[in-house]
């Protein structure tokens, strides 16, 4: 039986979240609380190693937190809800290589919709409808990923999870190693979502134009949870948490 | 596509594509390797109706016998090595020396014949994924009775073989801009050094992937798209007797 159920938008509430990797002295992640209405877009900025992608981890249940709490649309994460979680959070990975793993780009894209009990052939459809909606319908779907350009990954890898309609997707640096057009591609990509959209980078102009809200995490902790325009004009803040501005390379 | 570094599909249409599903020429590939390596000792009418059959399926496929001949000559110094030792470890009359070594004439004889098994099982193999997309490949292993994990082992092999391929020789043209002249053998000497730590990341790679597939809702077992073709075994089911017959008459053949 299939348990996708439309493209609904889902909220998110953490409440107190830790995390420690197995053998590390310090946590990855401390008392962690935010929430984020349905259909909001929030990106999540912080230099390296701030531990944004260990957050996004638990969105759904990759990792499960050390301490606290979170929910997704009013559902606990947990490991019995995981399944249902995991048609509600479409987690797209940092390099598009991990993501696409099946040997061809349909493939790939109907994975999702098959391992959650979709029929074949409304998988298909699914990942063709995934496919067109981030520009890839005219692309050959029987082509494998290696033969896919940079750009055309990292939308292949979008698509991988916009065919489960997730009511919450989480991207995970999403311009990494784009070009200038590629950038516009995925921000107009995702500027177009009705769902909630959460995003974790540290390209903060890039988070600024595609997010009303950013969230600035750094060694773990929610440093700041303010509008997007407030915080790229607070230089203060950017540069004591290691966080630039293309635009400062000539000015300063 | 093409006869690219990995994948050994030539887009050749044959016979046997238009009568068989990619699920049936490999056990096609399997009938006839399994043939030629346990052919009996001796056979080589046998052998020499078996190269035939397998002749006329590279000429079916146009395959070209340069390409053929290539493909071979990289798999053959894996069988190179055992039957090298046989005319020195085999009993009977000397037939050749070299210089303090000789070698036995019945010892030469099953070393050729080693290699003549050898050549038919890898060209056999050679017809098959020439005319039949990797992928297809991958999907006609449904139809074998392997563990599903092997299967999609295989799967996310033929996937990050790529991959690995392209970092080797991102790495490989670090290490040239670096050393400028320098000699082959230090060459690969630092390319097995690369390799190996490749093959550490590609551990890294293998958690996040799996990571990816768990997020996706991945449960033990690669999900199917499109089921394998539905074909007729008839044409299977005749080669692969074809095969059992020869086979047969090798084994009546060495009993004499």
């Amino acid at each position: 039986m299939s348990c996708l159920d439309g493209d609904a938008a889902w909220g998110l509430e953490i409440t107190g979240l830790a995390y420690r990797y197995p053998g590390a002295s310090a946590p990855a992640l401390s008392e962690i609380s935010l929430t984020v209405e349905p259909g909001e877009h929030v990106a999540i900025v912080g230099p390296n190693g701030a531990g944004k992608s260990t957050l996004l981890l638990h969105l759904n249940g990759i990792l499960e937190p050390s301490a606290g709490t979170l929910n997704v649309g009013g559902l606990p994460v947990r490991r019995e809800n995981l399944p249902e979680i995991r048609t509600r959070v479409g987690l797209v990975f940092q390099d598009p290589d991990d993501q696409l793993f099946m040997p061809t780009l349909l493939e790939d894209a109907a994975f999702g919709p098959l391992c959650h009990g979709a029929s074949p052939d409304e998988a298909e459809q699914r990942a063709r409808r995934a496919l067109e909606s981030v520009g890839l319908g005219e692309v050959d779907t029987g082509r494998a990923a290696h033969h896919l350009s940079g750009g055309e990954k990292r939308r292949a890898a979008l698509a991988t999870v916009l065919s489960l309609e997730p009511g919450l997707l989480a991207l995970d640096e999403p311009t990494d190693s784009l070009d200038g057009r590629g950038r516009r591609q995925i921000a107009e990509i995702l500027r177009a979502r009705r769902q909630t959209v959460i995003v974790v980078t540290h390209d903060v102009e890039f988070a600024a134009a595609v997010c009303r809200r950013l969230l600035l995490i750094d060694g773990g902790r929610l440093v700041a949870d303010r509008a997007a325009a407030d915080i790229l004009n607070d230089t203060d803040l950017l540069l004591e948490h290691g966080l630039e501005l293309a635009r400062w390379l000539h000015n300063r | 596509m093409g006869f690219t570094h990995i994948d050994r599909y030539a887009g050749r249409a044959s016979w046997l594509t238009a009568h068989t599903s990619a699920g049936q020429r490999i056990w096609i590939a399997l009938a006839a390797a399994f043939a030629a390596g346990l052919m009996p000792a001796g056979a080589w009418r046998a052998l020499a109706a078996l190269g035939f059959v397998i002749a006329l399926g590279v000429w079916s496929a146009r395959l070209p016998v340069s390409a053929l001949a290539r493909r071979v000559g990289q798999a053959l110094p894996f069988f190179l090595l055992p039957a090298l030792a046989l005319p020195v470890s085999v009993p009977g009359p000397t037939a050749l020396e070299v210089g303090p070594v000789s070698f036995s004439g019945p010892g030469l004889l099953r070393a050729a014949e080693i290699m003549a098994r050898a050549t038919l099982a890898v060209s056999a193999v050679t017809v098959v994924v020439s005319i039949t997309r990797a992928t297809d490949l991958l999907r006609g292993l449904d139809g074998l009775p392997l563990p599903s994990l092997v299967k999609s082992s295989l799967s996310l092999g033929y996937r990050y073989v790529y991959l690995l391929n392209d970092e080797l020789e991102r790495t490989a043209r670090a290490i040239r801009s670096r050393m400028g002249d320098t000699t082959r053998l230090r060459l690969w000497r630092a390319r097995a050094s690369t390799l190996t730590h490749l093959l550490l990341r590609a551990h890294d790679r293998g958690e996040r992937i799996h990571a990816a597939m768990l997020s996706r809702g991945y449960r033990d077992q690669l999900p199917a798209l499109q089921p394998a073709a539905l074909v007729s075994p008839v044409w299977t089911l005749a080669i692969a007797a074809t095969f059992a017959v020869i086979w047969l008459a090798g084994l009546m053949e060495s009993m004499g």
